[in-house]
């Protein structure tokens, strides 16, 4: 089974197909709302890096996992899922499962390095709007994915709904902080929050698949870790000790 | 397991399916919806900071994909293979 798992992940994941899906292209926003969205980003990005530093020392395990879920993050966002019904493509996020693993604030680092990468050589997304896509995917997406994980053990849901919960959170708050960040920069005389609705409505239907599939690979992969190693939940601090292997 | 395995089923089939090639049908929800949005509202995306079209495009997706497909596959590896024959000892 495992072997059969990794044969399908590994010919997904080198499937290639550019993947055009819910980043904002370069030159979409004006110059100083670019430069907004960038500040703002900023502060999560400085802490994210101080915030991998000070968990490499804590746990040696911690690199490994940033290896995993950083380069997961990469890949899911260069993964376009045709959505049945609506005829078009778009792509998860991957935020979710890695605010849980390796923490939001790291997460953001690594989801302005993917989109960094794929501003740079994948046409994909752009330079001038990299930090309003850092914003929706990585901060938006992120601490969504987080804080619905932790609102999900809080009302005692099991791991797998909990990281269900997380996935299908950050996917849907992607697609809002997109909506924002577009509306931020185009709304003219327009009411800023009828057009975040306008778009998010646009967007909407595809947010709705890609969440659900999200959310089934989020909670999958929590459960498949705390089968196989529940000690790193424990060292991580992702579930109190008392929880882990009786799920 | 199952789970994972049945969305990988669900996820190549969709890669791999002859629908998703229709380049005409099968947009992308950044060009179907995001640049038509800015459109209509009088802004239009510029060319990327590196330009790069067709098929090697399509290369540099699939060596972005095999790259990071080896990263998550080796760290895999060490944590849940290995570290776990170690963590079993």
């Amino acid at each position: 089974m495992k072997k059969r798992f990794s044969v399908l992940l590994f010919l997904v994941l080198a499937a290639p197909h550019p993947a055009l899906a819910m980043h904002i292209a370069e030159g979409l926003l004006p110059l100083e709302v670019a430069v907004f969205w960038g500040a703002l980003t900023l502060p999560f990005l400085a802490f994210g890096i101080y915030s991998i530093t000070r968990k490499k020392k804590e746990s040696p395990n911690y690199m490994p996992l940033l290896g995993i879920f950083g380069a997961a993050v990469f890949v899911f966002s260069c993964l376009p899922i045709p959505i049945p019904g609506v005829g078009a493509t778009a792509h998860p996020a991957g935020t979710g499962f890695s605010a849980i693993m390796i923490g939001p604030f790291p997460t953001v680092v690594v989801a302005f390095i993917s989109l960094l990468l794929q501003g740079m050589f994948l046409a994909h997304g752009g330079l001038t709007t990299l930090g309003a896509n850092t914003f929706s995917m990585g901060v938006m997406g992120a601490f969504a994915g987080f804080f619905a994980f932790k609102f999900s053990r809080l009302f005692r849901f099991n791991l797998f709904w909990s990281g269900f919960m997380a996935g299908m959170f950050a996917n849907f708050f992607t697609y809002l902080g997109t909506s924002f960040a577009l509306a931020s920069g185009l709304h003219g005389t327009e009411p800023f929050l009828s057009e975040v609705a306008a778009l998010f409505a646009l967007l909407a239907p595809y947010t709705v698949a890609l969440a659900l599939l999200e959310g089934a690979i989020t909670g999958g992969i929590l459960v498949y870790v705390n089968k196989n190693r529940p000690d790193i939940l424990r060292k991580m601090r992702i579930l109190p000790p008392r929880e882990v292997e009786t799920k | 397991m199952k789970i994972l395995s049945s969305l990988g089923s669900f996820l190549l089939l969709s890669a791999l399916s002859p629908a998703a090639f229709a380049q005409e049908k099968w947009k992308g929800v950044d060009e179907s919806i995001i640049e038509k949005f800015a459109q209509d509202r009088g802004r239009i995306s510029t060319e990327p900071f590196i330009s790069v079209e067709g098929d090697m495009l399509l290369f540099l997706f699939a060596l972005a994909g095999a790259i990071g497909g080896f990263i998550v596959g080796y760290y895999w590896h060490k944590l849940f293979v290995s570290g776990k024959k170690e963590q079993d000892k």
